[in-house]
């Protein structure tokens, strides 16, 4: 099982993006990521290699 | 005085092209139907009456400009209206207003359509506060959302049509929790310009419609949909009549179905069986049913969930550190949680949608789809005091979310009610662009059966 965020951690990461959290909403702010990340993390666990993010926009099909 | 809680647009049009009512006859009508839903309802945060009646004694004295001419739309809070504010539903917005309409609301007014009001949306269209908006099947019940006053407003005969905003089926959603029929266009045919940046995740946003038939549908696309140099994810298709195909039936259409990703243990049996139910009903009509593999779909909702909470955050980077406590909170953490998303998850999200896109796009090639048909929602309305934002927002748009991520268009019609009269909808899609096949499919199913002329009681009996 992988290390749970901390608060510490939460306050870390949101400073690096020039969030300004009070020191309140960080656990619940910790709790929450950590939910969001356990749920999207298979994507990481996925066979994507070979396949380009959208490189442009067009939502057109090319056969 | 027709009965508003069930005309349709063309009808109603037809009324007005004859001079068997004016303009200004149907809107005072609907200001009065506003008047006795809205404290049951809540599908407005503003009513444009003054505008209205003046747009409307504008529209008796010309000549008709289209179907639309004199027909009263209500508009979604997060589209940009030059004559009523456009608050997004959130205190950080409160008394906005701007000189400008949005695309597709000046493409309305241009059709001669009455802009009626502004109608209820979740805070910055994020789904994660309750709006003051109501069921009217069930007023103890969720009305959909994000674009909850749409199709509440539509279903109780308030407002002929509304314009919405659809990012994981904020429009299809409240569609199909109220017996209406919810229309999200394939991704650049309708401009989004004029939406509000802070209420969009712009590669998944889609401009949308609410109305009481498909034809309607139909007939609102017509006057809203093309190229728009405002807007750069619009594509410079052509726009075909939407109406010329309407009636030529089901007969020979090829629709897949995709029971490994539609009809997993998420789907309440009482909507599968009235969505079985529909698909019998296509086959009867003539289409043949055919099955397809999405495994790629299983990425639906942590690519579709990472996506747009990365995209709908950034433009709140300043306010979330300026004005925090004038958001919902729940709004707050989950745009909080979209800033924080590391650039890996963000990534494979983007990859997967990529790998979804192309499965879909090769099913529909090797079966020769004409369209897919799968259910709207997995479930019917639930009851809001047993409803809890974080548990329930995934449940509602697995089935949605998928054609947000590859773009393609998707309708959804009324197709019956649960013993506990609750509405279902199914959900029609099409190939990129190929709105005319999806809505021929939908007019098709929907003039065989009864569901899309039944209206809650509400509509029925009249708010008193």
């Amino acid at each position: 099982m992988a290390r749970r965020l901390a608060p510490a951690d939460v306050a870390l990461l949101a400073e690096l993006v020039g969030l300004r959290l009070p020191p309140e909403d960080l656990a619940p702010l910790a709790a929450a990521l950590d939910a969001h990340l356990a749920f999207v993390t298979p994507l990481l666990h996925s066979d994507l290699d070979d396949v380009n993010p959208p490189l442009t926009h067009d939502p057109r099909w090319r056969d | 005085m027709t009965d508003l809680g069930c005309v349709t647009i063309r009808e109603v049009s037809r009324l007005l092209r004859q001079r068997k009512l004016s303009a200004v006859e149907l809107i005072e009508a609907m200001l009065s139907r506003i008047d006795e839903t809205e404290p049951l309802v809540h599908a407005y945060v503003h009513v444009a009456a003054e505008q209205a009646l003046a747009a409307a004694r504008r529209a008796d004295a010309e000549a008709p400009l289209g179907p639309l001419h004199g027909i009263p739309i209500g508009i979604k809070d997060v589209l940009a209206t030059r004559d009523a504010p456009t608050q997004a539903g959130s205190r950080l917005l409160a008394g906005f207003t701007t000189p400008h309409d949005a695309t597709v609301v000046r493409r309305l007014r241009e059709a001669g359509a009455v802009i009626i009001g502004k109608q209820v949306t979740h805070e910055f269209a994020c789904g994660q506060d309750v709006p003051p908006t109501r069921n009217p099947w069930d007023l103890t019940h969720y009305p959909g959302g994000s674009s909850a006053g749409g199709g509440v407003s539509v279903a109780v005969g308030s407002s002929l049509g509304a314009l919405g905003t659809d990012a994981g089926g904020s429009v299809r959603k409240p569609a199909a929790v109220t017996a209406t029929v919810g229309f999200k266009p394939t991704h650049g045919r309708v401009s989004g310009w004029g939406t509000i940046r802070a209420a969009s995740a712009p590669s998944l946003d889609h401009v949308g419609t609410f109305t009481r038939s498909v034809e309607d549908a139909a007939l609102l696309l017509q006057a809203v949909a093309g190229y728009d140099p405002a807007d750069r994810r619009t594509v410079d298709e052509t726009v075909p009549d939407y109406l010329a195909d309407l009636d030529r039936g089901v007969a020979g259409v090829r629709l897949g179905v995709a029971p490994g990703y539609f009809a997993g243990p998420e789907l309440h049996p009482e909507v599968g069986a009235l969505v079985e139910g529909a698909f019998k009903e296509l086959e009867r009509l003539g289409a043949t049913l055919v099955p397809v593999e999405l495994p790629a779909f299983r990425f639906t909702l942590p690519a579709g969930f990472v996506i747009l909470m990365a995209e709908v955050a950034q433009p709140h980077r300043r306010w979330l550190v300026e004005r925090p406590t004038d958001y919902v909170s729940g709004t707050r953490r989950l745009l909080e949680l979209g800033l924080l998303i590391p650039a890996a998850h963000l990534q494979a999200a983007l990859r997967a949608r990529m790998a979804m896109r192309a499965e879909v796009q090769a099913a529909f090639r090797q079966a020769r789809l004409d369209a897919m048909v799968t259910p709207t929602l997995p479930i019917t309305s639930m009851a809001l005091d047993e409803m809890v934002i974080d548990r329930d927002l995934p449940r509602l748009i697995p089935f949605t979310l998928p054609w947000n991520l590859t773009g393609l268009p998707a309708l959804t019609v009324p197709c019956g009610f649960t013993p506990a009269g609750l509405p279902a909808g199914l959900q029609v899609v099409g190939r990129p662009f190929d709105e005319t096949t999806i809505l021929r499919i939908g007019h098709a199913y929907e003039q065989a059966t009864p569901w899309h002329r039944q209206r809650p009681p509400l509509a029925a009996a009249g708010a008193r």
